[in-house]
């Protein structure tokens, strides 16, 4: 190719110009959008913070109280740590490479099936542990048989729920893998 | 700076890298919708780790590509015909327009590697801007720029043979 035929094609390129929308009214919404979304989690995080934070301040309280206690706190820091990340995803895929969106893509599918992995074993020991400790420590209320029966049913369904997770989350996601896989077959044909 | 003026400088380098992924009407409208929003959100993230037009640019692109993606996935048909230009015909804006429009045009016609390559060595950005921004080596930008070249040269030439 001769300098005077690019040269030519970048003063075409280069003389084109038109109108941009105006999207500044478009835009302050998303941000008040982003921005309530946030303000209602946190929200939520604060409360929940503030409950178990009574629950340590009373002196004198059981151990297993605590122990909870912590698994809430446990909780809702993996959920903040989650939402964030999720966040910084949206972000990736706003602006970000393609490769970049899809990669963040199958990181979270990988995650979503080891997490639903932890849910299913790690629900399991807690069931096993419960049934050893439970009857021992109703053994002296009033009707141990019907605290039993409730709370091991319920137990019963949750299990059933968290065993089966791995399953669930993979029929859930096959959609989006064959989509991540239409992507990427899409990408090498774009030379991409 | 602050987003307008950012589309003041920066404004004709993000309408171009529009027109290379969508043709005149509705749909450039949308992504020039979609362009302008992600670079708003995106500016308070600029650290100066690059140039502005390059970020500005890499935004343009990356939602470009996205779109195109959208578009290969929702109908499988070619690019419909361009609306024509509402202005008069004596308007020099209209007549450098319509010769970009063109232009254009054949460069949709290339794979979006090539694309992108050829679209930011237009804007005159040197390889190794280009190569950050397509997220490739500086040897992939020579080589994919070497392809896009020949392969816009052709479609050219065979509507002008036409």
């Amino acid at each position: 190719m001769t300098d005077a035929e690019w040269n030519s094609w970048q003063s075409t390129w280069k003389g084109a110009m038109g109108p941009l929308p105006d999207v500044h009214a478009r835009t302050r919404r998303e941000v008040r959008r982003h921005l309530l979304a946030n303000v209602a989690f946190f929200l939520l995080v604060a409360v929940a913070v503030a409950a178990v934070a009574h629950v340590f301040s009373v002196p004198d309280r059981e151990p297993w109280v605590h122990l909870i206690g912590w698994i809430i706190l446990a909780f809702f820091g993996a959920m903040s740590i989650g939402y964030l990340w999720i966040q910084r995803g949206i972000a990736v895929r706003a602006t970000g490479n393609p490769r970049a969106a899809v990669a963040f893509l199958e990181r979270r599918l990988r995650v979503e099936r080891f997490v639903a992995h932890l849910v299913r074993w790690a629900y399991l020991g807690l069931c096993v542990a419960f049934a050893l400790v439970f009857p021992r420590l109703v053994a002296d209320h009033q009707a141990p048989k019907l605290e039993m029966a409730i709370s091991f049913s319920f137990m019963a369904i949750v299990l059933g729920v968290t065993f089966s997770a791995p399953w669930w989350v993979a029929r859930r996601n096959r959609p989006y893998q064959e989509e991540i896989d239409r992507w990427r077959r899409w990408m090498d044909e774009q030379s991409l | 700076m602050t987003f307008d003026e950012l589309i003041r400088e920066h404004g004709p380098a993000l309408w171009r890298a529009i027109a290379s992924y969508a043709p005149r009407g509705a749909e450039r409208d949308d992504l020039a919708q979609d362009v302008m929003v992600a670079v708003w959100l995106a500016l308070p993230r600029f650290r100066g780790d690059c140039s502005l037009q390059s970020f500005v640019l890499r935004i343009a692109h990356n939602r470009g590509l996205s779109h195109a993606w959208r578009r290969a996935r929702m109908r499988t048909e070619p690019e419909p015909p361009d609306i024509p230009d509402p202005r008069p015909a004596a308007d020099e804006q209209f007549v450098v327009n319509e010769r970009a429009e063109r232009f254009h045009r054949h460069l949709r016609t290339l794979p979006l590697g090539q694309r992108e390559v050829l679209a930011l060595a237009l804007e005159g950005l040197p390889h190794a801007e280009i190569a950050a921004i397509a997220g490739i080596t500086i040897e992939n930008v020579a080589v994919r720029l070497g392809r896009a070249r020949a392969a816009l040269r052709r479609s050219i030439e065979q509507e002008e043979a036409a």
